[in-house]
């Protein structure tokens, strides 16, 4: 007898497909977000195509560092991608979908400087890709068919946790709100758990401290997981390799600052759906966490 | 109109940087940035071990977070070798570009 999986994968309902960019994260210290991203999609019946020669977005490093540079490293992507024929690409990473989408946004909007970044490095980009987020793609492609497919429901209490880079600023990514938002509590909902109401959805996790300041990401993380834990949580849930590595990596630096042991997992979204859908562990990267995944399905 | 916050901030984080009026205490915040783009103008892409040696050589921080390297690699979680993109040359060129901009 096959097993769940592959008898998930004769279920395709969408067969389409859509351009990815991993971001250099999810090619090394998040490798479970893109199994987990792959075997969700995988099962659904979206063809997933990476963008080829794709480079680093520059993160937080170009943004604070230089302007220009943290225009020009995402234009090269978007114009990759634009050459490629691809309409819509998937960012699952939270960090690169901001500044993918920031230098979208602001190469629309100032064709001078759209003029000035494209000409001096010889790119070429019309504006016409449309950036998705993991759950603005699972929203719109996977969602809507999930009735009769989820086999194990994901019946825990959840945190799901947005942070900073998810939601914000509305005005560029114009999706959820900026306070309390839901669109993963929803998508949560949809794989059988209960998330929970807390405080801490859109707080900092420390971001890119961890490690030029790790002890501010001990603190930040500490009473992010705090929250959780007070509030029952069974497992906080995130959409960002940056939170995850901070939440769950960093979990000795909380614990310290905390003075206590919290041993809540952290688990990626791709995670709980893949698991609700029948996915098996291994195939969605859950043994690579740092804190065990007691969980029981 | 509005005030876009983060904008400012970075804005006065470069301004302050080129002016050598950064606080003292970043030195290894910006250390860290600085070989976070070293790496990405000698590959193209982020490569891990390569950061936190460019990073350790600029702080002498040689034993900070030595006992995650072998966890991380067994989950799988650290590349020994970089990935190279195609087009290193016109990434490079972005990087030389953007810096004599900014000067």
């Amino acid at each position: 007898m096959l097993p769940q999986f592959f008898q998930n994968q004769k279920r395709k309902v969408n067969n389409m497909t859509l351009g990815l960019y991993p971001g250099c994260s999810l090619k090394g210290s998040s490798r479970e977000y893109t199994e987990s991203v792959l075997a969700v999609a995988n099962a659904c019946g979206i063809e997933l195509t990476e963008i080829d020669d794709w480079n680093c977005c520059g993160a937080t490093a170009a943004h604070n560092l230089n302007k220009e540079l943290s225009l020009a490293l995402p234009a090269r992507i978007l114009s990759l991608a634009e050459k490629q024929g691809m309409k819509e690409v998937l960012v699952p990473c939270a960090a690169c979908y901001s500044r993918l989408t920031i230098t979208n946004h602001e190469l629309a909007v100032h064709p001078e400087l759209n003029e000035k970044i494209t000409k001096a490095n010889g790119l070429d980009y019309r504006g016409s890709v449309e950036i998705l987020n993991i759950i603005q793609m699972l929203d719109k492609y996977v969602t809507p068919n999930l009735e009769g497919r989820i086999v194990k429901p994901f019946e825990h209490k959840v945190a799901c946790y947005y942070g900073c880079l998810l939601v914000r600023p509305h005005e560029i990514l114009k999706f959820d709100r900026e306070e309390d938002p839901q669109s993963m509590d929803e998508l949560m909902m949809k794989a059988g758990a209960t998330p929970i109401d807390w405080a801490f959805k859109t707080e900092c996790c420390g971001a890119g401290l961890s490690v030029s300041r790790t002890s501010s990401v001990g603190r930040l993380s500490g009473e992010i997981m705090k929250d959780a834990s007070d509030r029952g949580a069974e497992a906080v849930i995130v959409a960002c390799p940056m939170c995850h590595s901070n939440l769950d990596m960093r979990r000795e630096a909380i614990n310290s600052y905390l003075g206590e042991k919290i041993d809540i997992p952290v688990l990626y979204a791709t995670q709980v759906l893949g698991l609700a859908l029948g996915i098996d562990r291994k195939t969605l990267g859950i043994q690579r966490h740092f804190v065990e995944v007691n969980i029981q399905m | 109109m509005s005030i876009d916050i983060p904008k400012m901030m970075d804005f006065l984080r470069e301004k302050s940087l080129k002016e050598g009026k950064a606080n003292p205490r970043a030195k290894h915040i910006i250390a860290f940035h600085k070989s976070f783009l070293d790496s990405i103008r000698l590959t193209g892409r982020l490569y891990e071990i390569g950061l936190l040696v460019d990073y350790k050589s600029r702080t002498f921080k040689v034993l900070q977070d030595m006992p995650l390297a072998p966890k991380m690699f067994v989950r799988g979680k650290l590349n020994i070798f970089p990935e190279l993109i195609k087009g290193r040359a016109g990434v490079a060129s972005i990087f030389s570009k953007s810096k004599k901009k900014s000067k």
